[in-house]
């Protein structure tokens, strides 16, 4: 565990929010809109952190532990994501899959935490979300493990761009210590 | 090493099932007595009226839709390991690109799945009368409970509890020379260390936010009727149903899977059908007994016609061979 891995791990961490406005603006730019600041995020952000919290009566003791596990779950999933250049936080055969793992379980929380308000609309999102990831969960999978599998290693480490660069078919050693050698 | 791996990771797998399969029945079994119904769509709001089953229901849903930090992710990773371990082998691509594309499509729908019975059963407002009056179950029902969840939970936490043995076993019944994957199994075993790191730190993090947000950072809680548009009073009827959240996907799988849309202006419904039973079994019976209802006049009960039968047959079976021509 080096330090610029940490330090990758908390600069990511604060760039975040960052994206979502990246994409919104430039859908709205591409269809002649003007669009909300790119930093409308952390605005957001900003303003709910000052907010007190309203709770619904229906709710359960689980509630207050549900953005907790998003949140939890998304960070040690960004452990596992080689962000500065060849550097994971933690490295280990098929670490993908538990990248893959952590992402659910904060899907499965937010789920939850639509259900706990016995409300249709929140119920209609977690359907939605549900859906969704039932359909994307197998695609990124796929993805993720070609990268892992490029690269020759089978974990998230040895995915970077580099990786597409080599050529020649996959070769896995998921269990080697050195990036194989693909001729 | 691929056949190691896989018995190891199925073994696993089976000792998983067997832990989290039998909490989900003991769970159903709890709901079942506590409330007095065992209709899903008749309950709802569990969680504040059986809370220790609620606990174990919860690890149990977790466990089995294969999510770290709990045991069904362990097994899963072993299983995947095994898979990638055998990429060198002829054709493997295509083997390894359908075992992902099924693994990540079962870990989806089984997300749903449990989304679907924990929120349905546990969350929102009770929908019926025994819903509300559900109490928790005795200690002897809960203790059984908590013992199979702890065991979840262990074995998700520090994976070479179960791990070690597994691999032990298959190593034995694959007759593999220890020498030649004793590098890979070190290299498992480092692997092994790592998850159990990140399932360890994944649970402080969990208990380190919680606490910062419930206890350091609390702020103003309010306790309020959830927003229903304006309407004065919310009711259980408002709640989106099982069948409701299950909708989206069943449009694109119900076919497959067989199932009955019950849709009114007032209400929505899906029932399953028996694909083998409904679809294949009873309309063969059902051809079989039309076929034999069709030769009943034969069957008149009285004795001289059925020894008439056996000589006609006879007749006609002599006849046969002798136009074939006996050698």
């Amino acid at each position: 565990m080096s330090l610029s891995a940490l330090g990758a791990l908390l600069v990511t961490l604060a760039l975040a929010p960052a994206l979502p406005g990246i994409v919104q603006r430039t859908k709205a730019v591409l269809t002649g809109r003007r669009g909300a600041p790119l930093l409308q995020l952390y605005f957001d952000l900003w303003k709910l952190a000052r907010k007190g919290t309203v709770m619904s009566r229906s709710s359960s003791p689980l509630l207050p532990m549900l953005p907790a596990a998003v949140l939890a779950s998304t960070v040690a999933a960004a452990l596992l994501v080689p962000i500065a250049p060849g550097t994971g936080l933690l490295s280990f055969p098929g670490d993908f899959l538990a990248f893959l793992g952590l992402l659910g379980l904060a899907r499965y929380a937010l789920v939850l935490a639509a259900a706990e308000s016995g409300s249709s609309f929140e119920g209609m999102g977690a359907s939605r979300e549900a859906m969704i990831g039932a359909f994307a969960e197998p695609a990124l999978l796929l993805c993720v493990a070609c990268l892992a599998l490029v690269s020759g290693r089978a974990r998230c480490r040895g995915c970077s761009a580099r990786a597409w660069r080599r050529t020649g078919r996959p070769t896995c050693r998921p269990f080697s210590s050195s990036p194989a050698r693909c001729s | 090493m691929l056949a190691t791996l896989g018995i190891a990771g199925a073994l696993l797998h089976t000792a998983n099932h067997a832990l989290f399969k039998s909490l989900l029945f003991l769970g159903s079994g709890a709901i079942g007595r506590g409330s007095g119904t065992r209709d899903i769509d008749a309950l709802g709001g569990l969680a504040r009226r059986m809370p220790w089953t609620w606990g174990a229901f919860l690890i149990a849903s977790i466990a089995i839709v294969g999510l770290p930090p709990l045991n069904g992710f362990v097994s899963e990773w072993t299983i995947a390991l095994a898979l990638l371990a055998g990429l060198d082998a002829p054709g493997a691509v295509r083997t390894l690109t359908a075992g992902l594309v099924g693994l990540g499509l079962i870990g989806g729908l089984a997300l749903a799945c449990f989304t679907k019975v924990d929120g349905a059963m546990f969350l929102g407002e009770p929908r019926t009368r025994a819903a509300r009056d559900a109490r928790e179950v005795g200690a002897l029902m809960r203790g059984p409970m908590v013992a199979l969840a702890a065991a979840c939970v262990a074995l998700g936490l520090f994976l070479a509890l179960a791990l070690d043995p597994a691999l032990r076993v298959a190593t034995a019944l694959t007759s593999s020379s220890s020498a030649a994957l004793a590098p890979a199994l070190a290299a498992l075993a480092a692997g092994a260390t790592r998850v159990s790191w990140l399932a360890l730190l994944f649970v402080a993090m969990l208990l380190a936010a919680a606490l910062l947000r419930n206890g350091l950072l609390r702020r103003r809680i309010l306790v309020e009727e959830t927003w229903a548009c304006g309407y004065p009073v919310t009711t259980p009827r408002m709640q989106h149903t099982a069948a409701s959240f299950a909708a989206p996907l069943l449009a694109t799988f119900g076919r497959l899977a067989g199932l009955r849309v019950e849709r009114t202006a007032r209400s929505f419904a899906t029932r399953p059908v028996d694909l083998i039973l409904d679809r294949a079994a009873r309309p063969l019976w059902r051809r079989l007994n039309d076929g034999a209802a069709r030769l009943r006049w034969m069957q008149s009960g009285r004795l001289h016609e059925y020894l008439l039968y056996v000589l006609a047959t006879l007749a006609i079976l002599l006849v046969y061979l002798g136009a074939r021509g006996i050698r």
